[in-house]
């Protein structure tokens, strides 16, 4: 059992028990702030800089690890100076929710699938501000310019794709197709999810998938894995965070290379398989601490190669599960 | 208007359902979110992303209570939110400790490698709730629900702060206890 599972499903406890608290709550007034739509608009610019190096030690030369994987920041900043909102600060002033340091889940550095999410990393990010302070400068929701209905796609398959990469408008959806031509990439165009998992994860048509794994008997240990087939632009994002990591290398029961980066203060690790048909990346919850041998029993129950080789979900899961090795 | 009619709107992907969505329930969303984050801007931010991930997500759910759902994607959205930053050592930790504080019920017979379905447990953290008497509820409610820092619990339910940790000390045994003799599989 796991304590962000645990603290999760106490988040589903009887809401009437929950609206109780709310009314002690918003009936105190100490810290009911004066909420107000354009406060809302405005103040969603205002986000935090993820400022900070990420600091790699002891990383064995010649894996495809952390340093490989790693797209820093892509999104540039003081692209739209110049552009006053309310507050009179300029856009490049505020600072984007989208700048952050980014984890290339298929591909390393120099590959095109590396270089593609990059660049759509980059271009969804600076296109998110560039948006909002026009709708501000307008008088509108910073969120409006967003297509929810998705008008300009054509079909339901590309509605699906725009949903998959979470495409907004047309501009989007002409820059992410312009970019997988450019790399030669297919991008995903379905998403099925596996039976018992949450809907945010799944199996994509090309058999790329994205599972969270509860700890079970035999695999003892949550995580969350997205295996990534080469020729697609990945659908899923997945941050890098600015902690301090230790990473190694380590080559486990099943003879499979990985590189094992420990976050150096907090309870998760990230463990890394380069394959010729798969790029598996897992984010694991190991109760933190130096001890590289926990991590390394975690990596000895899986069979990243095996897990690579499978296509039908139900088999996927088992293999995940450690039903079946 | 009513959750039903708002539905109705998430439905027929009328984009209407989140400025009522907003309407309705910004402002109880925004407490949640910023009790947990403990910063106005992450807070607003955590509410807009609400709206997206419900619009995603309905259908194919379709809620019984719109508040309730709604209130459960801003706390998962503002925890998560929360990791992100903790990094940056921007402070607000209080809702990453309530978690670190909740799972000290965890009984200690169960081993890591125990898996609970997540509806024995939910339906065994409400059985406790209801056996508890009101106040002790309510500030474990809005501890380990809202995450709320101590000092602010105790500033709004009208208590010293030694008695606010006393009763979530005791209650979070008794909630240790009780999942024990449950016997949950």
């Amino acid at each position: 059992m796991n304590k962000d599972h645990f603290f999760d499903a106490f988040g589903q406890i009887d809401p009437a028990y929950v609206f109780a608290v709310d009314e002690i709550l918003a009936g105190s007034g100490a810290k009911s702030a004066a909420f107000s739509r354009r406060k809302l608009i405005r103040a969603a610019l205002i986000a935090a800089v993820i400022a900070g190096l990420l600091t790699v030690t002891a990383y064995a030369a010649g894996l495809f690890g952390l340093q490989e994987r790693l797209i820093r920041d892509p999104a540039p900043t003081g692209q739209s100076a110049g552009i006053s909102v309310e507050t009179g600060k300029t856009l490049d002033e505020l600072q984007s929710v989208h700048h952050r340091d980014y984890l290339s889940l298929s591909g390393v550095n120099g590959s095109p699938e590396y270089r593609a999410a990059a660049e759509w990393l980059a271009y969804k990010g600076s296109h998110a501000d560039q948006m909002a302070a026009e709708q501000l400068e307008q008088g509108k929701a910073y969120y409006e310019w967003r297509d929810l209905e998705r008008s300009f796609a054509p079909d339901e398959e590309t509605k699906e794709i725009c949903r998959l990469y979470q495409v907004w408008d047309e501009a989007m959806w002409d820059k992410l197709q312009e970019i997988a031509g450019k790399y030669g990439l297919a991008l995903h165009t379905g998403r099925t999810a596996f039976p018992g998992v949450p809907r945010d994860y799944g199996i994509y048509e090309d058999g790329s998938f994205s599972a969270a794994i509860e700890a079970t008997a035999r695999i003892g240990f949550s995580y969350t894995i997205y295996l990534e087939r080469p020729g697609s632009l990945p659908a899923d994002d997945l941050a890098a965070g600015t902690e301090e990591y230790e990473e190694w290398a380590y080559s486990n029961a099943w003879g499979d290379e990985l590189s094992i980066a420990r976050c150096a203060d907090d309870d998760w690790a990230l463990v890394f398989y380069t394959g010729e048909s798969a790029t598996i990346t897992l984010r694991v919850w190991y109760g933190g601490g130096e001890d590289h041998s926990l991590l390394e029993s975690y990596a000895d129950r899986i069979n990243f190669g095996a897990v690579a080789s499978l296509s039908d979900p139900e088999e996927i899961l088992t293999m995940l599960r450690g039903d079946k090795t | 208007m009513t959750d039903a009619s708002i539905i109705a709107l998430y439905l027929k992907r009328s984009e209407q359902a989140i400025a009522e969505s907003q309407n309705a329930y910004g402002r109880y969303c925004y407490r949640v979110a910023e009790g947990i984050l403990n910063d106005a801007s992450d807070s607003e931010e955590s509410v807009n992303d609400t709206w997206l991930a419900a619009w995603d997500s309905i259908p194919p759910t379709l809620p019984q209570s719109l508040r309730a759902y709604l209130s459960t994607l801003t706390r998962r959205i503002s925890i998560d939110r929360l990791r992100a930053r903790r990094a940056e050592k921007r402070g607000g930790d209080g809702a990453l400790l309530a978690i670190d504080e909740l799972a000290e019920c965890i009984p200690s017979s169960w081993s890591v490698e125990k898996a609970v379905e997540d509806r024995e447990l939910i339906r065994a953290f409400n059985r406790f709730l209801a056996g508890l008497p009101e106040t002790e509820r309510n500030l474990f409610v809005a501890r380990y629900w809202y995450g709320l820092p101590v000092a602010e619990i105790a500033r709004k339910f009208s208590f010293r702060q030694n008695t606010v940790l006393t009763k979530l000390r005791r209650t979070r045994l008794r909630l240790s206890a009780y999942l024990e003799q449950e016997g949950l599989q």
